[in-house]
């Protein structure tokens, strides 16, 4: 049986490999779950229908679908054990699983654990050229690696272990991920990325004013590095092309005043 | 350059990109993995430092969700990191110039991507009547065509954009005012505290909403 879960885990990572416009991951879905259902149903009809029964529209986040995959073979396990009852109510239990699965997943990875992990690899980064700028480039490489091994390390693990646990407690793993202990992990985690961030704003700002990067005094530098961060504040998550523009536009127009 | 031919730069490029949703998802699309790598294999690895950091802060939130597609910044950081090392090594403001040169060229990648998916639908049709037929095995070449045509589609477009926006950027940058180079050199260096601050805006809201339980 382990043996199946290390087959159904390896091919996780390929759940979005055929993500189309239509019925988005449903392909991704049905490769992983393929050996199970082929080991479970022997007869080529009731194998069919099995097969055809997750050709339907399916989408959840990619780190999430194993759990729902791992929920998807333990009700189809008790189908091919004649519980035919579980076949109407299935596709509306994926359904029900997915929606809430990929909020999960874009809280914890794509929201707050990618973004810190990243900020702490960015802190790093203008840290070592704040005090070493001659080794940069020979030990900047370092840095991208940092992000890369931290992130992974929670994600390819955490996949293993949401599998895992939901191949053991089925439908319960969702209360598993509801429970206030994981939605405190999760404000922990946004709190460490926003700190982070604080740092790096502090060491970015640090930086400039060291190396004289806009080429004016103390004063002026911080006016302009809190006004452009107010800028950014106010506009936030939206418009991020058009911060470039005007940004570029005012920088622009300063060097044509100076000339 | 370690790399000078755009053949290998272009399928390496490819390889991650397909890391977005082909295959894997492990981040090696994100800007500050991929950028500093190109700029290593481009012979700068701080220019590839500072691009990826600029683009990753810019744009960290954005990350395929269900059917929305944010322009491509594998893209951005990849391109914007190869004409910079190609053309104008070390030079802040010809950075600042190839980034906004390449956001288009985002916008175009991420197109190309969606027409892809368009695609499979086609595959998935195909598969289904495979299945209706009992050719199982034709789930596993489907997801095999899907990685391929990936692959294959990201390949081609950085095959064109990198020697077709390496052209356009060497002529753009070569005609710019005095003064705005000395303002493209500025604001390269203001670019990260946009990122900065939609960075502190985000996990402040995040914070809020989950702490609320909203």
């Amino acid at each position: 049986m382990l043996k199946d879960y290390m087959k159904a885990y390896a091919r996780v990572f390929f759940v979005q490999s055929l993500w189309n416009t239509e019925r988005q991951q449903n392909v991704g879905l049905l490769f992983l779950i393929k050996p199970f259902l082929e080991k479970m149903y022997t007869d080529p009809k009731i194998r069919k229908e099995a097969f055809l029964r997750h050709t339907e529209f399916f989408n959840t986040h990619p780190y999430m679908t194993g759990i729902i995959a791992a929920f998807v073979v333990k009700t189809e396990t008790e189908i091919a054990k004649g519980n035919t009852d579980l076949i109407s109510t299935m596709s509306q239990m994926k359904r029900s699983m997915a929606s809430p699965l990929a909020a999960i997943g874009d809280s914890l990875f794509s929201d707050t654990l990618r973004t810190a992990i990243a900020l702490i690899s960015i802190l790093l980064t203008i840290v070592f050229s704040l005090i070493e700028p001659d080794n940069l480039a020979e030990f900047g490489i370092l840095f991208p690696f940092i992000f890369l091994v931290l992130f992974n390390l929670f994600h390819i693990i955490g996949k293993y272990i949401f599998m895992l646990t939901a191949f053991a407690l089925g439908q319960e793993v969702l209360l598993t991920l509801a429970k206030p202990s994981f939605r405190l992990a999760i404000v922990v985690i946004a709190v460490l990325g926003f700190l982070t961030t604080l740092l790096a704003t502090a060491a970015y700002f640090i930086f400039i004013d060291a190396n004289s990067l806009l080429g004016i005094g103390d004063l002026r530098n911080i006016l302009i590095f809190a006004s452009v961060l107010v800028l950014s504040l106010f506009f936030a998550k939206k418009y991020i092309n058009l911060k470039l523009i005007i940004t570029v536009l005012i920088c622009i127009l300063w060097g044509y005043l100076e000339r | 350059m370690i790399i000078e031919s755009f053949v290998i730069l272009a399928l390496i490029a490819a390889i991650f990109n397909t890391d977005l949703t082909g295959f894997g998802q492990f981040m090696i699309c994100r800007p500050i993995f991929c950028a500093p790598i190109f700029g290593f294999l481009t012979g700068n690895i701080v220019e590839g430092l500072w691009m990826g950091m600029i683009v990753e802060l810019l744009w960290i939130n954005a990350v395929p969700l269900g059917s929305y597609l944010p322009p491509d910044i594998c893209a951005i950081s990849i391109l914007a990191t190869v004409w910079v090392n190609k053309f104008f090594p070390g030079l802040e403001s010809a950075s600042c110039t190839a980034l906004l040169l390449a956001i288009p060229f985002g916008y175009a990648c991420r197109n190309i991507d969606y027409f892809g998916r368009k695609i499979n639908v086609k595959i998935m049709y195909w598969i289904e009547d495979g299945i209706s037929k009992e050719q199982y095995k034709r789930i596993n070449i489907g997801i095999g065509l899907g990685l391929v045509l990936f692959i294959v589609k990201f390949f081609i477009f950085y095959l064109a954009a990198i020697p077709l926006g390496g052209f356009i950027f060497d002529l753009v940058y070569l005609n710019i005012p005095n003064f705005a180079v000395t303002g493209f050199k500025r604001a390269w260096f203001l670019f990260p505290i946009l990122g900065f601050g939609s960075t502190l805006y985000a996990f402040w809201q995040f914070r809020k909403q989950r702490w609320m339980g909203r």
